[in-house]
């Protein structure tokens, strides 16, 4: 029989549903998982003694409730920014060791109350900000970076210490992850889950993501945790369309387009990536997808926009902790908040403004070509080892690594990436940014192309030194 | 040297930007090696504002606020 800890949620969901597994059965698998995996990949800040309790109710709930929500039963991980009632929420920084929230944020509130069994808090960049190296590590290769910053939400679910996990996204940093470890990451339109009760960073453009095995998975917890909530004042009130219950896999007659100065002919796109992407987009046509070649007016803009808002959002929330507690903070953490001290104003206003052409010159693109999607890789490489990072002659631009991601977040576009083969032995991701509230579409391409590739089962932490 | 004797600041000084720019807010006061890392940065930074600074203001509008609850 297959591990338990390596099915999918929906494959879970089934086992559970017809009574060929059990809730403690699952929890238990995912434990054991956890126990023999995260002395290596450092996936978890804070493990969850009540996840055997939580999955005894849960199967006591799943005998009187007749139609349960699918994530009844199911393990799933939660980024350490996510606050929490009943464990501690440190955002992986030393300046809130021991900090505990009095309420759980919605989303945690929500999984909760869908019957999700937690069990655990997954380790992020400091402040989820990706200046510090934090314990995790790719167990596709544990010299290699994990991704950022909700690195331990996609990690757990590489290993399968968790069947999914929640994160944050302000620069990519769910898909990101994803994409090196070998996962799915989604993140909604803006607005369309809750960030009530998050650690902020850039609030105009903070999303919160879902990382799972499948883009079922990922929909399946994006349709439990969004939906207006008053708590979070951009939060929107259309209602989400159920996909889940009905998902459509037919592509024929699609449109996406492929900006190729940005996404595949741009300086740091390696090689292996580019032909990756170039190899994904002939599989959609054969599906029937058209693929338009497009050229975004200031889209190459996007990073630059992106980091001067960021770098003055985080220092701003972080104000008072800065006058208190400064040596508490990671030196790059540190030293990226004063920089947002030094930034002109004109310079943070320039940059809304640019901002604000950068999305009306990605939506005209759509409406130009009656685009349903982009298409591009999730980031131009894949995960550099931990050591080149840190070197200061390094080939490597940090902000490279978040070229690829930023347009989704400054435009606020419901964007999946999903594994797209391997180079020279680790994963690529391919990401598809959808328009604007249409989850349904976008889930639906990336669904379309994973059916065509096989699903990613959890690895064994490999290479490193423990390899 | 400072060319002025009652902030330390000398104004041909790179790090002065940095300096009075934190000063204005009153209450940050680098150490000398966060300070010299920010003067660095500043050197890359000004570069990245130079290229929005470079975008055509016929292509740019006003930011405007919308709030979604007005129509709740």
């Amino acid at each position: 029989m297959t591990d338990l800890a390596d099915c999918s949620l929906w494959e879970l969901e089934k086992l559970l549903r017809t009574g060929q597994a059990s809730s403690q059965s699952v929890t238990a698998a995912v434990l054991q998982r956890l126990s023999e995996t995260d002395p290596l990949v450092g996936a978890y800040a804070h493990i969850y003694e009540t996840a055997v309790r939580d999955a005894e109710a849960a199967d006591e709930r799943r005998k009187v409730e007749p139609r349960p929500s699918p994530l009844l039963g199911i393990p799933i991980a939660i980024k350490d920014v996510f606050h929490t009632a009943d464990a501690p929420t440190e955002a992986g920084s030393r300046v809130l060791r021991g900090f505990q929230a009095p309420h759980d944020a919605t989303a945690v509130s929500r999984l909760r109350t869908a019957g999700a069994v937690l069990v655990g808090k997954t380790v992020t960049h400091e402040f989820a900000y990706g200046m510090n190296t934090p314990r995790t590590r790719n167990p596709w290769n544990l010299d290699c970076y994990p991704g950022g910053s909700s690195a331990g939400s996609a990690v757990s679910v590489a290993v399968g210490s968790a069947v999914a996990s929640i994160g944050t996204d302000t620069a990519g940093s769910v898909r990101t992850p994803a994409a090196v470890n070998g996962v799915v990451g989604f993140k909604p339109t803006y607005g369309r889950i809750s960030r009530a009760g998050v650690v902020p960073a850039s609030p105009s453009m903070d999303h919160v993501g879902i990382i799972g095995r499948c883009v079922r998975d990922c929909a399946a917890i994006y349709e439990v945790i969004a939906g207006h909530d008053p708590l979070d004042a951009a939060s929107l009130r259309i209602p989400i369309n159920p996909w889940t219950s009905q998902p459509e896999t037919g592509v024929a007659g699609k449109r996406v387009g492929v900006d190729r100065s940005y996404f595949l002919d741009w300086d740091g796109v390696a090689g292996g990536v580019r032909a990756r992407i170039e190899t994904a987009l002939e599989i959609l046509q054969d599906l029937g997808v058209h693929v338009v070649d497009v050229r975004i007016p200031l889209l190459d803009m996007a990073s630059a926009v992106g980091s001067t808002l960021m770098t003055v959002d985080y220092s701003v929330w972080h104000r008072e902790h800065l006058q208190t507690k400064l040596s508490e903070y990671e030196p790059g953490t540190r030293r990226m908040l004063m920089l947002g001290y030094a930034t002109p104003a004109t310079a943070y206003v320039q940059a809304q403004r640019v901002r604000k052409a950068v999305a009306n010159a990605v939506r005209e693109t759509y409406m130009e070509h009656r685009l349903d999607a982009l298409i591009g890789p999730t980031i131009p490489l894949t995960a550099p080892t931990i050591q080149s990072m840190g070197e200061s002659d390094s080939d490597i631009d940090l902000s490279g690594l978040v070229h690829h991601s930023f347009p989704a977040n400054l435009v606020g576009l419901p964007c999946v990436s999903v594994p797209c083969g391997l180079d020279n032995g680790m994963p690529v991701g391919m990401q598809i940014l959808g328009r604007p509230l249409d989850e349904a579409t976008t889930l639906t391409l990336a669904a379309a192309y994973e059916a065509e590739t096989p699903l990613t089962r959890p690895i064994e932490p490999r290479g490193g030194p423990h390899g | 040297m400072s060319d002025n004797p009652q902030t330390g600041l000398d104004a041909a000084r790179p790090e002065t930007l940095a300096q009075l720019a934190m000063a204005f807010d009153g209450w940050m006061e680098p150490a000398k090696e966060d300070l010299d890392w920010i003067v660095k940065e500043l050197a890359s930074q000004r570069l990245v504002w130079e290229r929005l600074f470079s975008v055509q203001a016929s292509q740019l509008e006003p930011v405007e606020t919308f709030d979604p609850r007005w129509y709740d």
